[in-house]
């Protein structure tokens, strides 16, 4: 894929293609002078102001869906660990946890992947649709309350029961890698076709 | 009456630089005449958000240009200042030489 064209697919991730075809146009004029590690740079540092702006200029908005997005999170969740997941475990280790065969324990990975990717891509969905034209902006909100919400039990959880959690998990790249991935394609999905320079 | 339309300081710099280039104001024309005159060149993540902001207070106006093989066959966004973006450069403009009347500042001709 040419370099003007990839870098067209990343700025429509946050501005309208007839915003970021001709910033792509003006960047592709100066890096023959600049090279190319400035044009990607300038690329990025683009991407990440526009990106920027529409936190800035659309927080009430995206707060109050990200904080509907973690409702959802919770009540999912609550429903998967609750009643998902032991079903799951009792069905694949009818006999306990030990000596599993490989299959169960692989199919036992895939069944605790599905609560670290399947939650937040669902919801990140759910979330992007609703911000047509920020769905990066909201799925990062949603990330950021997410881990916010986490942050602020495992310190209650911590304070008042003698059983120390975690601060941080390995959870959050899942979380943040899975809540773009939904924002990329719903951006894709409501955008026509990029035209061939 | 309308609350009057303050500008930062950049968006200063970046319409005065669209009125100097008159007609062939668009991305690299005012980043260049803007790194010429005040010997900072703007990143153009800044310069394109400030543009992007502007237009959407009505201070200027854009249009799509020429495409040239040198861009990737893509167009330049032509801008030109509005009646009300002049206002508030204007107002911005009395602002300051009203603050820099009767002082004496280092290599400045105001008195």
């Amino acid at each position: 894929m040419h370099k003007s064209v990839m870098a067209e697919r990343i700025l429509t991730l946050v501005m309208t293609p007839e915003r970021a075809s001709p910033i792509v146009g003006d960047l592709m004029e100066d890096a023959p002078v600049r090279g190319d590690l400035w044009f990607w740079a300038n690329v990025v540092r683009a991407a990440l102001a526009f990106l920027w702006r529409q936190f800035t200029t659309n927080a009430p908005n995206l707060t109050a869906l990200a904080l509907r997005g973690l409702a959802f999170v919770v009540v999912i969740d609550s429903i998967y660990n609750g009643i998902g997941l032991p079903w799951l475990v009792k069905t694949l280790f009818p006999n306990g946890y030990y000596y599993p065969s490989a299959f169960k324990l692989v199919a036992m990975v895939f069944v605790l992947m599905a609560e670290k990717l399947l939650i937040p891509f669902g919801v990140g969905l759910w979330v992007a649709r609703r911000a047509s034209g920020r769905e990066l902006a909201a799925c990062l909100s949603l990330t950021l309350a997410a881990y916010a919400g986490r942050l602020g039990f495992v310190l209650v959880w911590n304070y008042c029961f003698n059983f120390h959690l975690p601060v941080l998990e390995l959870g959050f790249p899942y979380f943040l890698g899975a809540a773009v991935l939904a924002a990329i394609i719903m951006r894709r999905r409501a955008l026509p076709e990029l035209p061939s320079p | 009456m309308p609350t009057p339309l303050f500008l930062g300081e950049f968006e200063q710099v970046v319409l005065l630089a669209i009125l100097r280039l008159g007609d062939t104001a668009y991305g690299v024309t005012i980043r260049n005449e803007i790194a010429a005159q005040t010997d900072r060149e703007p990143t153009p993540g800044a310069l394109y958000t400030t543009l992007d902001r502007m237009e959407a207070k009505g201070l200027i106006t854009s249009k799509l240009g020429e495409a040239t093989p040198e861009r990737g066959g893509r167009s330049k966004r032509y801008v030109k200042v509005t009646a009300k973006g002049l206002e508030a450069i204007s107002r911005a403009q009395r602002s300051f030489q009203k603050l820099l009347k009767g002082l004496q500042l280092p290599g400045s001709a105001h008195a």
